[in-house]
């Protein structure tokens, strides 16, 4: 593994059993991500870039094959230890922004936060406030998801995603449910939060224009990257 | 947080929360009312008694504290304790059913009863002294509507009212002894016998003298039954509650089990989204746990608050049969009992929801 490298994957596989039939995800992945890195996986459905970032982020674990997150081998980790890892090391952004619609925004972010355990020891993060201008958000905290906007929910999105300041970024179609100004200006925003605060994003997208953000993009098709 | 969050999903599921109260607060006022009764039908019965204003109590041969009055003891007993040195009155009273759930009819003799407790206080009407005539207290009055110059049925037998007394001496329902003796077919016999002494330092002397003579006959001080009349005396009464209270856990378990599965499958994204941002399985089973509890303490809030409207109803209703006491004591209980069964109720869906794969969870719809 790189010095620099945050992500190594060596040889990852994934079997999903579905009914009696095995499927097989992911044939044989190998991805190095230096730190700092804004990534773009591009891929048909089905090609197992949902299940590559599922695996990064901790929310399943690999059938074989070494994959090291930070200093986490996620082949080894525990269903405990991949909380943790959820918990610190990567935050996500989705396709259906997926905040908890009973909440404000400022409850999804501090929810987050205090899941993170930063909540009670930590107090105001004056860094995160700047975030929030940053994000265009800090005067609609006080809404609950329904009376914000696709654009805005994202935001909010992306704002509980980095607010543990995790290792890596991960977003999957963050622009899917968006329309092209507000696609644009959170890919802007995901862009700003990799040169400004050096944040690592791993991005999967159908959207060629979106890939055209990262610094560079990855195809992956039946199960594995593209050479 | 998980106060803000279990706030927040009573607040969004406002409805289905509302139903699940109101469903828990039905077994706690069971509970309540079960134990209100017991102990105000109990507390009923000993302040008629202290209201006697006796010392001891004389009842019938091998019989119990607890046990239904048989008329068996003879009647001339009576003259013959009033000779006591120590007696200043006696006092012999016929009980018979009065067809209600608890109610008697008490047969007195006015001159018995004036000089043991100072007489009945007449609030209407008049004294006992024709064969039919019945005298009852304020709370039968009301229970049965029944006023003064009315006739009413009582034990198969048509009475007059001929007057309305306060309560709280001896019983609900009075007549003349010798017409209830007559009535009954148990002339020359009382159900028990009142004495009073001279002295209260020589109630227990005349006791253990009594004991000696009368060898078969339950003797007791007043002072001693009254506290030993209690609702754990009450023959099968604990079972009884302890039958309730096994209901009562059944009906919270299946009411929250219930509640809470529905609430996981409703949230099940929700809980995807939870532990996408790293909430743990702990976080997510104290969550669904909180949140039952929150239903199960309104449940047994409300439980309390409709027993307080059981009694104000009875009280309406049948106030001298079915006296329902609040019991402070059986609150924590009743809290105790129905928390206990909401937690329990709360494991499934809540080790359930815990254990959802994240995946599934955040694609579910």
């Amino acid at each position: 593994m790189s010095s620099e490298s945050i992500i190594l994957i060596r040889n990852l596989r994934k079997v999903y059993r579905v009914g009696e039939v095995d499927v097989e995800a992911l044939r044989g992945v190998d991805l190095d991500v230096p730190k700092g890195e804004f990534l773009s996986i591009i891929g048909p459905s089905g090609s197992g870039k949902s299940t590559l970032f599922n695996i990064i982020g901790g929310l399943t674990p690999p059938t074989s094959g070494q994959v090291r997150v930070g200093q986490e081998d996620l082949a080894t980790l525990t269903d405990a230890g991949r909380t943790r890892l959820r918990k610190r090391t990567v935050g996500f952004v989705f396709q259906k922004f997926n905040l908890l619609p009973n909440l404000t925004a400022r409850d999804n972010i501090d929810l987050a936060r205090f899941l993170g355990g930063r909540a009670a020891k930590n107090g105001p993060d004056p860094e995160f406030e700047n975030v929030l201008k940053l994000l265009g958000i800090a005067n609609r905290l006080d809404h609950r998801p329904n009376a914000l906007s696709g654009g805005e929910q994202q935001r909010v999105a992306v704002a509980r995603a980095i607010v543990n300041h995790p290792s890596i970024l991960l977003a999957d179609e963050p622009t899917g449910n968006l329309d092209s100004v507000n696609s644009a200006a959170v890919l802007d925003i995901l862009k700003d939060l990799n040169k400004r605060l050096g944040q690592t994003v791993l991005m999967i997208t159908h959207n060629p224009e979106a890939a055209a953000y990262a610094d560079r993009t990855i195809h992956m098709r039946d199960g594995r990257i593209d050479a | 947080m998980i106060g803000k969050l279990v706030l927040e999903n009573i607040r969004h599921k406002f409805m289905r929360t509302v139903l699940s109260v109101l469903l828990i607060a039905v077994p706690v006022t069971l509970i309540l009312v079960i134990v209100g009764l017991s102990h105000g039908m109990v507390n009923d019965s000993k302040s008629r008694q202290r209201g006697v204003g006796a010392d001891i109590l004389v009842r019938p041969p091998y019989s119990s504290l607890m046990s239904a009055s048989t008329t068996n003891i003879p009647e001339e007993l009576v003259a013959k304790l009033a000779t006591h040195a120590h007696v200043t009155a006696a006092m012999g009273t016929v009980n018979q059913s009065a067809g209600g759930l608890s109610d008697s009819i008490t047969g007195i003799d006015k001159g018995e009863m004036d000089r043991m407790s100072g007489g009945l206080t007449i609030d209407e009407g008049r004294g006992l002294r024709d064969p039919d005539d019945v005298l009852l207290d304020t709370y039968y009055a009301d229970q049965r509507h029944a006023k003064v110059g009315q006739k009413i049925e009582i034990g198969h037998h048509q009475w007059n009212v001929v007057g309305i007394v306060e309560p709280g001496k001896l019983s609900h329902i009075f007549c003349n002894i010798r017409f209830l003796q007559d009535l009954y077919s148990t002339k020359g016999l009382v159900s028990q016998i009142y004495l009073k002494v001279d002295d209260a330092k020589n109630i227990d002397p005349v006791i253990q003298d009594l004991k000696g003579q009368l060898k078969d006959y339950p003797i007791y001080s007043m002072q001693d039954m009254l506290d030993l009349i209690s609702p754990d005396k009450v023959p099968y009464l604990s079972q009884f509650i302890f039958v309730i209270i096994g209901i009562s856990v059944v009906i919270s378990f299946a009411v929250v089990a219930l509640s809470m599965y529905m609430a996981v499958l409703q949230r099940t994204r929700e809980i995807g989204i939870l532990k996408a941002i790293g909430a743990s399985q702990s976080f997510i089973l104290t969550l669904i746990v909180a949140e039952s509890l929150a239903v199960g303490f309104a449940g047994t809030v409300l439980g309390i608050l409709f027993s307080f409207g059981t009694r104000g109803l009875l009280m309406k209703l049948v106030p001298s049969s079915l006296p329902q006491a609040i019991v402070y004591e059986w609150w924590p209980r009743a809290a105790g009992i129905v928390l206990f069964a909401a937690l329990l109720g709360a494991l499934y869906p809540g080790i359930s929801a815990a254990r959802h794969d994240p995946i599934e969870a955040l694609a579910y719809e």
